[in-house]
């Protein structure tokens, strides 16, 4: 089950297994209902039960909640994950694309309203286009059922429909009763009583399209196509018409193929087929030479290297791909990366499973290298921009990009929301010169953020009764910290920090920094909201 | 065993203190060297090994942040004027799990890279306990490309053997002063090539400028015996008031304060 936080209605169910649908969890329910849905449809009971029965179904039910996998939705993780897979089925067609807003495609309303739309649009679908390739594979339901064993064997349950237009593929797919995981089905738009049996949401409308003809009682798309197309445009936009000659075949609808194809490959089909890593190896620096060699010859480098290494017989082959941080052609900085990338690839694969028969290098994103010439008198005599570009890519590939990272700043108080990280080597990275920030202290900040900050007990200074002092403004004097209580010396503050509603639930708090006797120096806040102080940082 | 001089001596780097500064050798740090503080937090350690950071990227080198517990606050950082151009922030794979105890294998083979980079000035960040053999190569790859390795360490390695050409222990200490924004730090010289351990002074940082000067209880101290100590009005042409405080409050509050008749906090 996966969830989403919103900032004003909390924790929201996103997504729901068949499982966790049964026990009655729908979309957008708190979670903290789904949990205890789930918790109480666990194990379901014995009409009957004796005590020791009654024993193992508690046991059972605390171990099937334990079973339920419950974590936050990452569209972008998701997005990713499908391109992955669209990419592995080019062995069954190469036209290949990830389903697109219409909208988006069109670009037609350039309105509030669709820009919403947009950003709320998550694409699920991937579509093949298999026209003219039954042959290939001996019928289309060979070709539906290979595709399904494929998916299947990287751990996705998939509903697969071929259809004459993409329209009705996709209706069928997730909206036919027939189209059930892992069965694929084939259809024809001439099977009138299948097309028109399929609920209107298969037509790929929005939610208030949607929600408009299901109030005026119209459930099919048989009802629809019985109704004049002049009244549906009129009433009901021009965006359903599209649809549904999109559904019938009357305007044609190509697949938006969604990767890129390569500026330039090598490749080498093995006369035998190999798993020995250092065979790999040789050939792929082989390929790299020529590579480069093309490369520099029209003055390009490329910041994007993909290697596929591509089974004998059916089955996943490996990919892996090395991404740098400064274009480059040159063959002897690329393949130390590579080989890192490829004998992490190898030692998660059983070398039995793998017969290497086709290698192939690919490059994209290639860029015009430009030579600058170093000068006599360098302004940073110690910044060698080649080395530590090659630095960054090899931290990046041992590391993670994720983890060899730059910061940037962020409009906003709150302290642990005030910077991102970005990877550095990103080959979507916008250069742009780092704010400077303007402080009225140099050493007003720690440099190290608890994350989270750290719950303590302070104590604020007691004032006589005649002096009207706010609570706020009452300095605190002793603090415990670790079980050790410590008088404070000195203190700096309040500096009042507030969020902006927009960001969620409201953050107030009042900054201090504090010197304790022993003579650290700690910046505590006190969270107005429930009175409860905090340790953020220690200097 | 050490080893041969290094190549990088002629090149010091200052400590943003010249009283620190006296008491090395070549009145500064070395470059390719690695330097030592050890410290418990709340000392301001972050802060000083992050100046001679700084000090050491001034000419154009860039800075690699090691952050295996990823707790680094860059505004903090910015705020010092360390430039975020040339900052590489490098962060553990794991999860952080509380405070830094252990260090991944993968993160001190980047450290090790790092500080081998002709490229890189400083490297800087947390290092707890790590093998001698990483220690040791941390500091070849340091001497072969001039870069600094600049790590804060945990008090319980403060009789650890180590590699580092300085290694000070930092402690709180009293700044002697009246102006509210100085903090007091106590540094002892617990090694150091080519000088005598054992040498400690207080320093005071003005928290505002972030200036580092000798506190003034060890500049009374510290006065040749025989000589009348000056009065503090005649060492300070212009003595300074005790400023009110600028910490930035919020125009509510100051409207609220002034309400009430009140000047500030």
């Amino acid at each position: 089950m996966l969830f989403r936080i919103d900032s004003r209605k909390g924790k929201r169910v996103t997504a729901a297994s068949p499982l966790a649908r049964r026990a009655g969890v729908r979309t957008e329910m708190p979670l903290n209902e789904a949990n205890s849905l789930l918790r109480r449809a666990a194990v379901e009971p014995d009409p009957k039960p004796d005590r020791q029965q009654q024993r193992d179904q508690s046991q059972q039910r605390d171990q099937s909640v334990l079973e339920f996998h419950i974590s936050e939705h990452d569209p972008t993780a998701d997005l990713t994950a499908l391109e992955q897979l669209a990419e592995t089925l080019e062995q069954f067609s190469p036209v290949i694309g990830i389903e697109q807003d219409l909208r988006q495609i069109e670009s037609r309303k350039k309105t509030k309203t669709s820009n919403k739309a947009n950003a709320r649009f998550r694409p699920s679908s991937i579509l093949l286009d298999v026209t003219g390739l039954s042959h290939l594979f001996g019928s289309y339901d060979v070709l539906a059922t290979q595709v399904s064993q494929h998916c299947r064997r990287q751990d996705y349950h998939t509903r697969i429909a071929i259809a004459n237009t993409m329209g009705l593929a996709w209706g069928a797919s997730h909206f036919s009763r027939a189209c059930q995981f892992d069965q694929p089905i084939i259809v024809s738009r001439d099977d009138q009583q299948f097309v028109g049996n399929l609920p209107v949401a298969a037509l790929r409308i929005d939610a208030i399209t949607n929600h408009t003809l299901e109030r005026l009682g119209i459930q099919t798309v048989g009802q629809l196509l019985a109704i004049d197309r002049g009244d549906l445009r009129s009433r009901l936009g021009p965006d359903l018409i599209h649809r549904m000659d999109q559904l019938s075949g009357a305007i044609e609808e190509p697949v938006i193929v969604s990767r890129k194809l390569p500026d330039f490959f090598e490749n080498c089909v093995l006369q035998f087929p190999t798993s020995n890593r250092e065979t790999i190896e040789v050939i792929i620096n082989r390929l790299l030479d020529r590579l480069c060699g093309e490369l520099k010859s029209r003055q390009l480098g490329s910041l994007i290297w993909k290697v596929r290494l591509l089974p004998a017989q059916q089955g996943t082959g490996i990919d892996f791909r090395v991404c740098l941080f400064q274009a480059t052609a040159n063959a002897d900085h690329v393949m130390p990366l590579m080989s890192m990338q490829l004998e992490q690839s190898l030692m998660v694969r059983d070398k039995r499973e793998l017969n290497v028969s086709e290698i192939i290098v690919e490059v994209s994103s290639c860029v015009l290298l430009v030579q600058q010439q170093r000068q006599l008198f360098d302004e940073n005599p110690r910044l060698d921009r080649q080395a530590l570009a090659h630095l960054i890519n090899r931290l990046s590939s041992r590391l993670g990009a994720d983890n060899v990272v730059y910061p940037t700043f962020r409009s906003g108080a709150q302290p642990e929301l005030s910077f991102q990280f970005r990877p550095l080597v990103d080959p979507n990275r916008k250069r742009r010169r780092a704010k400077t920030i303007q402080t009225s202290h140099v050493l007003g900040r720690p440099l190290r953020l608890l994350t989270p900050p750290v719950a303590v007990s302070v104590e604020r200074e007691t004032v006589p009764e005649s002096e009207e002092r706010a609570l706020v403004f009452r300095k605190p004097v002793t603090i415990t910290f670790n079980s050790s209580t410590q008088n404070i010396l000195r203190s700096w503050g309040p500096e009042r920090i507030e969020t902006g509603w927009w960001r969620g639930a409201t953050v107030q708090r009042d900054y201090w920094s504090i010197v304790t006797e022993a003579g650290t120096q700690f910046w505590v806040f006190c969270d107005l909201k429930n009175g409860q102080w905090f340790v953020h940082g220690e200097f | 065993m050490e080893s041969e001089r290094n190549a990088h001596d002629e090149d010091r780097v200052s400590s943003q203190c010249k009283a620190v500064d006296r008491m090395l050798p070549g009145a500064g740090y070395a470059r390719g060297t690695l330097v030592d503080w050890i410290a418990p937090s709340g000392c301001a350690a972050d802060f000083l090994s992050l100046s001679v950071a700084s000090a050491a990227c001034e000419n154009g080198g860039a800075l690699v942040v090691i952050d295996p517990d990823r707790q680094f606050f860059p505004s903090a950082a910015a705020a010092m004027g360390i430039s975020m151009d040339n900052l590489i922030v490098l962060r553990s794979a794991e999860k952080p799990n509380g405070h830094i105890r252990a260090i991944g294998q993968d993160l001190l083979w980047a450290i090790d890279q790092s500080l081998r980079c002709p490229a890189v000035a400083a490297v800087w960040g947390p290092l707890p306990k790590v093998d001698d053999r990483w220690q040791r190569r941390f500091q070849l790859s340091a001497e072969a490309s001039g870069s600094m390795g600049l790590f804060v360490r945990p008090l319980s390695l403060a009789r650890q053997p180590s590699w580092s050409e300085v290694q000070w222990l930092v402690s709180p200490g009293t700044t002697g002063s009246t102006s509210g924004n100085d903090f007091g730090v106590r540094l002892n010289l617990v090694r150091c090539r080519g000088t005598h351990g054992g040498k400690s002074i207080s320093i005071s940082i003005n928290t505002v400028t972030g200036s580092v000067q000798t506190a003034r209880s060890d500049r009374e101290q510290n006065q040749p015996i025989g000589k009348p100590t000056p009065a503090i009005s005649a060492r300070q042409p212009h003595p300074q008031q005790p400023r009110s405080q600028t910490y930035p409050v919020p125009v509510a509050t100051r409207v609220a304060h002034s309400a009430l008749g009140r000047s500030g906090t």
